[in-house]
């Protein structure tokens, strides 16, 4: 019984964690490509004029998907090599 | 010392086969990371196999996570809390080093590997470590009896026992990963609903490509910790490492492991793949994107909470899922149902090859034994790799179009039960 109970604490956890990571980071992407679309104009953008602001948007988005893949990435390889990882503020910090 | 026992040459076979298994789940797992990527074309076969090992490799030797108490999860009083062989199990029956172990380790690697190679021959995705504690039980259930099994976990705050570590992560892992990839896909098609084809197209590769790179990441420091683990085990049970200090995984062991495990994801498990990114649905580059996103998300979160589960179930479960997400798109579930039946008999057939292993082994003098059971492994291998060749699946022929391959379904066939 403590197997079912343990698991569905874990199983609703990874299930928010993954929605956040795995649908958040999707629509993070597909607002940066369509903004790159928006710049582009065009077959791009069903036949709308390029709108250089675009390019902007697309920019914001990207920086904010690769923050969050070098934190994955900084969390992988940190936890993998034997460091403890935890926040301090926006700063990730790692103690053996 | 200066002689050769029989359990040094045993143990040379343990290390050997277990090495062996490393390479199977090498290439029974590429497809879990770049099957998408090859199936929408983003990636060639030739470069996604070669970025999928070198990850594989890198994630291998960094990882120092410790995996030494491998059985204890699914078997008691084989290993004790810290690592170490409980003595009642080193020493054979006239006394001598730990053979007995070692012999019972060789059967639950030989189970694990043909189950491995037999879903591979099916193209069927399955879990490579479920298999290998399929293994590892069935021949503690043939050496010692039903009652060393941990069915249902000691543990009141852990997933533990087979139960635990086994059969609710089997269940759980795919829904998520389906229920996180769906939810995905459907957002990207309606931000992206105005946009042109050919450009959305383009542009999703390249997110695909990043998120596929962390799941063949993440694959390397998790999977080849596990042969780690196995063969630092047979090290202590044939007495050749000193148990009085802290034991750490020996240097060459992880080396190998990390080399065997990544030479086996370049090899390509070609007809896995081919199951996972075309068998199952259809998929283009934003559902694709969506998908490994929704593995690599689902993977670290749960290897984060302590909630460890299968990346081949992650895996399938999120390329169903992107599937779904799209508006009009076609799941073939009969590919997906026999799938989820690969997946529920795992562990039992394993577990009945590791079994029978061990009791062919006990049939004769041990050294004998081992040498049997190796001889027939090796049998087995050739067998299931001559019937292979009969309709080969290689990088040439992994993108086709599934119904296009007359053999594919002819494979299909090949599975038991899978008529409706």
């Amino acid at each position: 019984m403590n197997n079912l109970i343990v698991a569905m604490d874990g199983a609703w956890k990874v299930l928010v964690a993954g929605l956040l990571l795995g649908a958040g980071i999707p629509t993070l992407f597909a607002l940066a490509v369509n903004g790159l679309a928006t710049a582009e104009g065009g077959e791009a953008a069903a036949g709308a004029a390029p709108r250089p602001v675009g390019k902007l948007v697309a920019l914001v988005f990207f920086i904010i998907i690769l923050t969050l893949v070098v934190y994955g990435l900084a969390w992988l390889i940190f936890t993998s090599l034997g460091f403890k990882v935890g926040f301090n503020g926006p700063f990730p910090t790692f103690s053996k | 010392m200066g002689r050769v026992t029989t359990a040094t040459v045993i143990l040379v076979m343990v290390v050997v086969t277990a090495l062996a298994f490393d390479f199977t789940n090498g290439f029974h797992d590429t497809g879990n990371a770049m099957a998408a990527s090859i199936a929408t074309g983003a990636l060639s076969p030739k470069t996604a196999v070669t970025l999928a090992a070198t990850l594989d490799l890198v994630g291998a030797l960094i990882s120092v996570k410790v995996a030494l108490t491998i059985t204890n999860a699914v078997i008691d009083g084989i290993q004790m809390k810290n690592g170490l062989p409980n003595p009642q199990f080193i020493g054979s029956d006239n006394g001598k080093q730990g053979t007995l172990l070692l012999m019972v380790v060789l059967a639950g690697l030989v189970g694990g590997i043909v189950w491995n190679l037999l879903t591979w021959l099916l193209g069927l995705p399955s879990s490579s470590s479920h298999a290998l504690l399929g293994g590892l039980v069935g021949a503690t259930i043939a050496g010692f009896g039903f009652s060393q099994v941990n069915w249902l976990g000691h543990s009141t705050d852990k997933l533990d026992g087979v139960v635990g570590k086994v059969l609710i992560p089997s269940l759980i892992s795919p829904v998520i990963a389906f229920i996180v990839a769906a939810v995905g896909t459907r957002i990207v098609f309606t931000l992206t609903r105005k946009m042109g084809e050919k450009f959305r197209e383009s542009r999703f590769r390249y997110g695909q490509v990043g998120a596929a790179s962390m799941v063949a990441l993440a694959h390397g420091t998790n999977d080849a910790q596990k042969t780690m683990g196995v063969i630092t085990l047979a090290l202590i049970a044939a007495g050749q490492i000193d148990v009085s200090q802290e034991i750490s995984i020996p240097l060459w062991v992880k080396i190998g492991a990390a080399v065997a495990i990544a030479m086996g994801t370049y090899l390509g498990g070609w007809r896995i793949m081919r199951t996972l990114g075309k068998g199952i649905v259809d998929i283009n580059a934003p559902q694709g994107f969506a998908g490994d996103t929704s593995t690599a998300s689902v993977i670290l979160a749960s290897s984060g909470l302590g909630f460890a589960l299968s990346t081949t179930h992650v895996a399938s479960g999120s390329i169903m899922g992107a599937g779904v997400g799209r508006k009009g798109a076609e799941v073939r579930w009969s590919v997906a149902g026999r799938m989820a039946s690969a997946w529920a008999i795992t562990f039992p057939a394993a577990g009945l090859v590791g079994a029978i292993m061990f009791l062919i082994s006990r049939l004769m003098p041990e050294l004998l034994g081992a040498v049997v059971v190796v001889a027939i492994l090796i049998g087995v291998s050739l067998y299931i790799w001559f019937r292979s060749r009969k309709d080969p699946v290689d990088k040439h022929s992994v993108g086709k179009d599934w119904n296009a391959e007359p053999d594919a379904a002819h494979v299909a066939d090949a599975i038991p039960h899978a008529h409706h």
